[in-house]
């Protein structure tokens, strides 16, 4: 049984990643970082309807939670922790930003919030997205520099100190992505404003 | 050049001679600059046994890849040497224009050697580097140092010792344009040990940026977050850091007294609210600062720099002061005589304490602002109780089998914030490489002005985390050398992409987190060496055992012991806080000389300059 | 009721920077303050919520630790409302 507090917060922000859209019911996880261990939400969970006993804790260097498959993308949320600074880590499916990521490599935000917030997001492509040893790797090595990225056509995984800085580049990346997407619907003539804009895509 | 030049000045007092070295540039990519550099060039030139005070003592001045590059705050330098007030290694960081100048020259980093027949005076400009007699300066005061030798703020900066660093107290500092100040520590007894008043430069090289577009880009992003923020583009510029003596107050954190209680009735008094109505004139920048937080004010004796919330405290609230005139005062007569505020101010307090238990024959009492110019002085010469308070609180206090009322942590004494009311703080204190200092990770931000986010400052646990990446993130900014407060606005993200761009070298956020990391350990490492143990990872004792007792921190002890244990754990150091081989090499720090590093076994520490070797654990 | 005490530059935005207040929650006592003064309001609420950076202590104590603009006072509370602030 995880601590009161940081339950909640769990607990909280689950709810609020599935609400707005940004998971399906059972997809996506989060873990945060105790000393040299990591809980994490348990496989078959839902992360917008977690419960206490929903969470595992294992060691960063290795499973040794006594559940094999603990958690799908266990061994991404172990190597980030193992290779970055990071507190915290989300896993989530947002759609918007998963389209993108199937027709380019990477997402650069065209609204003033999000280039403010993210500058860029990168997106990295790996032949067995989900839970593999060579994506793990991929996917921590980026992390290193960038506070959140898209796994093509999988999802998101983000970084912080804290859960709620992690939910919050989330939230912000699928504004961005909807930004994007909707500016393109439009059909209309882009008015670039912003001053050393084509920078952006060098962050 | 482009973030390096890749030279060291190598100069040699005793013999009145210098040279120009190359700078290994491994060791420059591990270790950044600043502090990073000089901690790893001190291991290698000052082992343990060597008095700090001695010929065989080293000054080594660095810059950093980014100083003089133009970026925000790029305009500060430090000082490495083993400090003769805590025989721990010691590093101390100043702004103002100083450190650009001397990356002008075309050096990196200046080290002064050895012991000068006479009083020396050196001066670097594009003609090479010169040795002056400086007899007719030796007892001048800083400022007049300063002038004399013709401090122009963009073009000719002097860096000096005052009085108190020629006559060797153990806390005199190293000032440089003439307020800004190298001030914890002692390296101006270290300076003064040397016979060395100063060193002047003039520059005329320039730190540029290999990619001129990133650099372009990533110094608009950063200047925007700066105006951005209210922190750095209103509350800093309009109150400076005095600001904090009200804020600190209020939760019952302002250690008061010399740390007999943690609120001070004073303290509105002497705020930053009230010299803002009363004495403040104006503020002042350093060079390529868009924050300008440093105060002038002005009394009927005149005008001048500051005062600092540290300072304002240690001669305030400390003292039982509450006239902010004497204060300000105070400060600037500190400073020309060229000491540590903190230091001096908490030496006081102690010798205050310890008068008025009838421990000390001295007129000190808490609240003689009247008293304090004639306290500095003596202490800056030595004159009567002055002598003994010029070796530091600790031997002072030590002297009269009073140790218990110095507020010190392996002999450096604590700065504003009573750690009963911010266990973490706590926590910091006990273990910073330098003594008890804030600047080292100051958790400031996270237990009290919720900066990124509030945590509760009266549990301890849990606290391990945040200080040792607080540490490690600070020690990233000190090797850089970026001022803190650039810090409040702007992230390491940018600081790797601004690295990138001067410097032509790739480096993420997270490589710049390991170099503090690396940083950090070398400094554990060094003060291991020295004999420093687990024992000295401590509090006084009065905040371990002494409860608040009034006050919105009323009860509260420091609960160190837990807080420790989490703290080696997290920092990968075995249960006696020695850094584990697994965490050395996954650092870099195996391989580093004089140091042997086995898998499974404890790294011990080879013989160094033919002294025994020394390592820790209680193995002496 | 609690005695309120204004910080920083919001002391200038206010005629009685120390004062007494009615109110039995925080928030009741920012609504009372922030009543007939335009600045102090904008100052110190950004819509409807509390703006970001304003530190809010209620006998030394954040209140972010308790209910935030809900915690409730009780007689002789002393309030303590710092805008955004930094130091060393």
């Amino acid at each position: 049984m995880i601590d009161q507090r940081l339950y909640e917060q769990f607990r909280d922000i689950g709810r609020d990643i599935l609400l707005t859209g940004l998971t399906s019911s059972h997809g996506g996880n989060m873990s945060v970082r105790v000393g040299n261990h990591c809980i994490i939400k348990r496989r078959g969970a839902q992360l917008g309807r977690l419960k206490p006993e929903d969470f595992i804790t294992t060691s960063i260097y290795e499973n040794d939670s006594g559940v094999t498959r603990a958690s799908t993308e266990l061994i991404v949320h172990r190597m980030i922790y193992q290779k970055t600074s990071a507190l915290a880590v989300i896993h989530s499916h947002p759609r918007t930003a998963i389209a993108l990521s199937l027709t380019r490599d990477e997402i650069i935000p065209i609204d003033v919030e999000g280039s403010y917030l993210l500058h860029k997001i990168p997106v990295v492509a790996a032949e067995f997205a989900s839970g593999s040893p060579q994506m793990a790797e991929l996917v921590a090595e980026t992390l290193r520099e960038y506070k959140i990225i898209m796994l093509r056509g999988h999802g998101c995984f983000s970084v912080g100190q804290t859960l709620e800085e992690a939910f919050h580049w989330i939230s912000c990346l699928e504004e961005v992505s909807d930004i994007i997407l909707e500016t393109h619907l439009l059909g209309e003539q882009h008015l670039e404003f912003r001053k050393h804009s084509e920078a952006y895509a060098r962050w | 050049m482009h973030g390096w030049s890749g030279k060291i000045l190598d100069i040699d007092l005793t013999r009145g001679t210098f040279e120009t070295r190359a700078l290994d540039m491994d060791m420059a990519h591990q270790f950044l600059g600043g502090r990073g550099l000089g901690a790893r060039l001190l291991w290698d030139l000052v082992g343990p046994g060597v008095d700090a005070l001695s010929p065989e003592n080293v000054l080594i001045f660095c810059t950093g890849p980014l100083t003089a590059s133009g970026m925000q705050t790029s305009n500060r330098f430090s000082v490495t040497t083993k400090s003769p007030l805590t025989g721990t290694v010691l590093d101390a960081n100043s702004g103002g224009w100083w450190g650009m100048q001397f990356k002008r020259t075309g050096y990196d980093v200046m080290i002064v050697r050895g012991r000068a027949a006479q009083p020396t005076y050196l001066e670097i400009t594009p003609n090479g580097l010169q040795f002056h007699d400086a007899s007719a300066l030796w007892g001048k005061t800083v400022f007049a140092t300063t002038d004399a030798l013709g401090q122009d703020n963009n073009r000719r900066n002097v860096l000096c010792i005052g009085p108190a660093g020629e006559n060797r107290v153990r806390f005199a500092s190293i000032m440089n344009d003439r307020a800004r100040a190298l001030a914890r520590g002692g390296p101006g007894a270290v300076m003064g040990s040397k016979n060395l008043k100063a060193i002047v430069v003039e520059g005329n090289e320039k730190n540029t940026a290999v990619d001129m577009d990133l650099y372009k880009f990533m110094l608009y992003e950063t200047g925007k977050l700066v105006k951005a923020s209210p922190l750095t583009n209103q509350a800093l510029p309009e109150f400076g850091t005095i600001v904090m003596m009200n804020v600190i107050n209020d939760i019952g954190a302002l250690p008061t007294r010399n740390f007999q209680a943690s609120q001070f009735e004073g303290a509105d008094a002497i705020s930053g609210e009230t010299l803002r109505e009363t004495l403040l004139v104006g503020n002042q920048a350093c060079w390529a600062c868009p924050i300008s937080c440093t105060r002038v004010s002005r009394t009927d004796k005149g005008e001048g720099e500051g005062p600092e919330y540290e300072t304002a405290w240690a001669f305030g609230a400390e003292c039982g002061i509450d006239q902010l005139d004497a204060i300000v005062e105070a400060n600037w007569l500190c400073n020309d005589l060229g000491m540590d505020t903190i230091s001096a101010g908490v030496t006081i307090g102690c010798a205050m304490e310890l008068a008025e238990r009838g421990i000390l024959d001295s007129d000190l009492r808490f609240g003689r602002a009247d008293l304090l110019p004639r306290a500095l002085r003596h202490i800056a010469y030595r004159l009567d109780l002055g002598a003994e308070m010029a070796e530091g609180s600790f031997r002072f206090a030590a002297s009269h089998n009073a140790k218990e009322y110095s507020m010190t942590v392996k002999g450096l004494e604590l700065p504003a914030y009573d750690p009963r009311g911010m266990q973490g703080q706590g926590l910091l204190f006990a273990t910073s490489n330098r003594g008890a200092c804030h600047m080292r990770g100051n958790m400031l931000g996270p237990e009290v002005l919720a900066l990124p986010r509030l945590i509760d400052r009266l549990t301890a646990q849990g606290k391990a985390g945040i200080v040792a990446i607080h540490q490690n993130s600070a020690a990233v900014l000190d090797s850089l050398v970026l001022c803190k407060f650039v810090n409040l606005a702007v992230t390491e993200e940018y600081f790797a992409r601004m690295l990138t761009a001067v410097c032509g070298t790739r480096y993420t956020a997270d490589d710049l987190m390991r170099a503090g990391e690396r940083v950090w350990n070398l400094e554990r490492l060094y003060n291991l060496r020295e004999g420093f143990t687990e024992v000295e990872d401590t509090l006084p004792r009065r905040l371990l055992q002494e409860p608040v007792r009034a006050g919105p921190s009323e009860g509260y002890v420091v609960k160190l012991k837990p807080m420790l244990e989490e703290y080696y754990e997290f920092r990968g150091w075995d249960k006696h806080g020695v850094p584990t081989a697994a965490r050395l090499k996954m650092l870099g720090l195996d391989t580093l000389p004089n140091l042997q590093c086995r898998e499974e076994k404890k790294p011990t520490i080879a013989r160094h300059n033919g002294q025994a070797p020394v390592l820790a654990g209680g193995v002496r | 009721m609690a005695r309120v005490k204004l910080y920083g530059n919001l002391r200038r935005l206010s005629a009685t920077p120390h004062c007494v207040v009615q109110g039995a929650t925080v928030r009741e006592i920012l609504d009372a303050l922030a009543r007939d003064n335009a600045r102090l309001r904008a100052a110190l609420f950004h819509d409807d919520a509390l703006a970001e950076h304003i530190r809010i202590t209620r006998n030394g104590r954040d209140i972010r630790h308790a209910q935030n603009l809900e915690t409730p006072l009780s007689e002789n509370d002393e309030l303590a409302i710092f805008p955004p602030v930094a130091g060393g």
